[in-house]
């Protein structure tokens, strides 16, 4: 009977891990809005430049123009995300499919996330675009560039930034990860001095406080216990 | 694939948590010297629920991306509350990855060899910017620990540390195939346990190193250099900063609990089947998981192994268990030596084998080998001879639990 308890206590112990596992996969994903849809069987070529871009999913656009031998792709969305976004993409000498693109998360006044994963076909270039509505240039450091096996790639092997935050990709084949880690940094420098370093400040306060506070405790409990 | 979790979501965990609390603490109360480790067991667990899925604050009500290779944690709620001067997260000394809660929790191992190398004087780290000095940074991480310490001691590790109750699960483990474990000599232990301050002053030091060149404006070793060509996403940077994570065994758990969640990619995982030995996958790396391997067997033999090495155990006994901040730690275990007849098994049941509740006299008995976990308290027979105190008042006392009914 003891061993039957026992078992029971350890079942209902892992049935609750695994719902709380469970609980927390499920998800809803967030509709897409829609405007032009198109799906994994267009194309969109660029034959000046001997090229074409697709997309491994469905997905929908505002507009989609080209110019210069450059698509712009207004309000992308593919269906695997759930933000649009415009996106700048041109190639030349190979073809680009694809998978995933997300940009500019909304949740953080800090963080900008951009990143969009495809493969690419043939030893030419590419150059994207991310559209990320940036106050100012963004930093090499920012960006990555990474293969499948998780390798991150240094600016000048394989791409470039130029200034207008556009990426240059060339010699690369196969699946490339293409990512921003980014942020609106603040001014700093015009703040007063207990803003500029107001966490230190908190730190220094809060250790000093607990010193003076504990301090004071243990010479109360010390008094109590010994009488005096 | 974009999800989002919703508060429904939050809520329900919530009310999981406390059912198994509950089942779990009506299980072991029958057991007359497992009452306060059930208690302990229980809120290691809600701990690694707190800290992994963010309960409290966190990103588990934003979207989750899963995109190949790449971080989900678009949402860093320490940047959003901490600004841009203290970005990564309140340094908590547990041993659980700056990746869980967004960087509201941060362990400050990480910070403090991060803000030697690589961001010491580089105005940018992973997803944040920084607008202090390292210098600045490094002294709010310990100026926190610090206050930590003084508040709670090591009992981070004996309450609260997810690698802690991996060990004490380890021992569960143990005891289920009614093996006995083995201990250490006390010379060998003690050398463990000063062996702990040399291994957290080798890293900082090789962090300094790997720093040279922001902080002395020399590069030591070639590399090092943060941005330009072959700089922050190129060679040893990529891999070498901070040292100490390279090998932390905490760290493949870590990663394995958050994709377990859905906060990382399982790619994060999978990347340790190929690449260099040394560095075998981006976050995780092979001396990682070998290291698991061999504390995981060790602390099948020697109760809480890691716990006796520990660097960031070393840090919270640095500013809890010596001069002058013993003096003034709120929470202490204390001995009542008229009540104590020396039977020794406060000493027996030590899962660090520390050894000062049974020898030293009465009064403040914590020293920097014991975690609070107050094991030793629920063990003692003997009615008030051992207390864990906080502030002066009584947290849990021995009771004469051989005459209870």
């Amino acid at each position: 009977m003891r061993a039957i308890n026992h078992r029971s206590v350890k079942l209902g112990i892992a049935t609750f891990v695994t719902v709380a596992l469970f609980c927390i996969s499920i998800s809803h994903t967030v509709e897409a809005q829609n405007s032009t849809l198109f799906n994994p069987t267009d194309s969109f070529i660029i034959s000046d430049q001997n090229s074409s871009i697709r997309f491994a999913t469905n997905g929908s656009y505002s507009s989609a123009t080209l110019q210069d031998g450059t698509w712009l792709f207004k309000d992308l969305t593919l269906y695997n995300s759930t933000r649009s976004n415009d996106l700048k993409i041109s190639a030349s000498n190979s073809n680009v499919l694809i998978y995933t693109y997300s940009a500019s998360s909304p949740y953080s006044q800090f963080s900008r996330f951009a990143i969009i994963i495809f493969s690419v076909e043939g030893l030419g270039t590419q150059e994207f675009n991310l559209c990320l509505n940036n106050s100012q240039p963004t930093h090499p450091s920012e960006w990555g560039v990474v293969l499948p096996d998780g390798t991150f790639l240094a600016e000048g092997k394989n791409w470039q930034l130029s200034t207008d935050d556009t990426i240059l990709i060339s010699g690369l084949t196969g699946n490339v990860t293409l990512v921003h880690y980014g942020f609106d940094a603040s001014e700093k420098g015009d703040l007063p001095f207990y803003e500029e370093h107001s966490v230190a400040l908190v730190t220094l306060a809060v250790v000093a406080i607990t010193i003076i506070i504990s301090s004071i405790i243990n010479y109360k409990v010390q008094r109590s216990q010994y009488g005096h | 694939m974009v999800t989002e979790n919703s508060p429904t979501m939050v809520l329900s965990i919530y009310i999981i948590i406390v059912v198994l609390g509950i089942v779990l603490l009506l299980k072991f109360s029958r057991n007359k010297t497992r009452k306060i480790s059930s208690l302990r067991f229980f809120i290691q667990i809600a701990a690694i629920f707190v800290i992994f899925m963010g309960l409290l604050i966190g990103p588990f009500n934003v979207p989750i991306f899963e995109p190949l290779g790449s971080s989900p944690r678009d949402r860093l709620v320490g940047a959003d509350f901490l600004g841009d001067q203290l970005p990564d997260g309140i340094p908590i000394p547990i041993l659980a990855c700056y990746y869980p809660n967004g960087r509201t929790v941060t362990c400050p191992i990480w910070q403090l060899q991060a803000y030697i190398f690589p961001f010491w004087d580089y105005p940018r780290g992973y997803q944040v910017n920084y607008s202090t000095s390292g210098l600045e940074k490094i002294a709010a991480v310990i100026g926190l620990v610090v206050a930590a310490a003084i508040i709670f001691g090591r009992g981070f590790c004996g309450w609260l540390c997810p690698f802690g109750l991996y060990q004490d699960l380890l021992t569960r483990i143990r005891k289920s195939l009614r093996l006995r474990h083995f201990d250490f000599s006390e010379k060998t232990n003690i050398k463990l346990g000063q062996s702990r301050y040399i291994i957290i002053a080798v890293f900082i030091l090789l962090s300094v190193i790997f720093g040279s060149y922001a902080i002395f404006g020399t590069e030591l070793i070639p590399g090092t250099i943060p941005s330009g060509p072959e700089g922050t996403e190129a060679g040893i940077v990529s891999y070498i900063n901070e040292p100490f994570c390279l090998v932390c065994p905490a760290r493949p758990l870590c990663i394995l609990v958050e994709v377990a969640i859905g906060a990382l990619n399982w790619s994060y995982i999978s990347q340790i089947a190929y690449g260099p030995f040394w560095i075998a996958g981006f976050y995780l790396t092979s001396i990682n998981v070998t290291i698991l391997i061999i504390v995981t067997i060790l602390s099948l033999a020697y109760r809480r192994f890691w716990c006796r090495i520990c660097p960031l155990g070393a840090l919270t006994a640095l500013f809890s268990s010596f001069s002058p901040f013993k003096h003034i730690a709120l929470t202490r275990l204390e001995k009542d030596e008229k009540k104590c007849t020396k039977c020794g098994v406060c000493k027996r049941v030590c899962p660090t084998q520390a050894t000062a509740m049974y020898e030293q006299k009465g009064g403040n008995v914590t020293e920097s080998r014991c975690m609070l976990c107050a094991r030793c308290v629920e063990i003692c027979p003997y009615e008030g001879a051992l207390k864990l105190t906080f502030a002066g008042k009584t947290l849990v006392k021995s009771r004469n639990w051989l005459d209870e009914k």
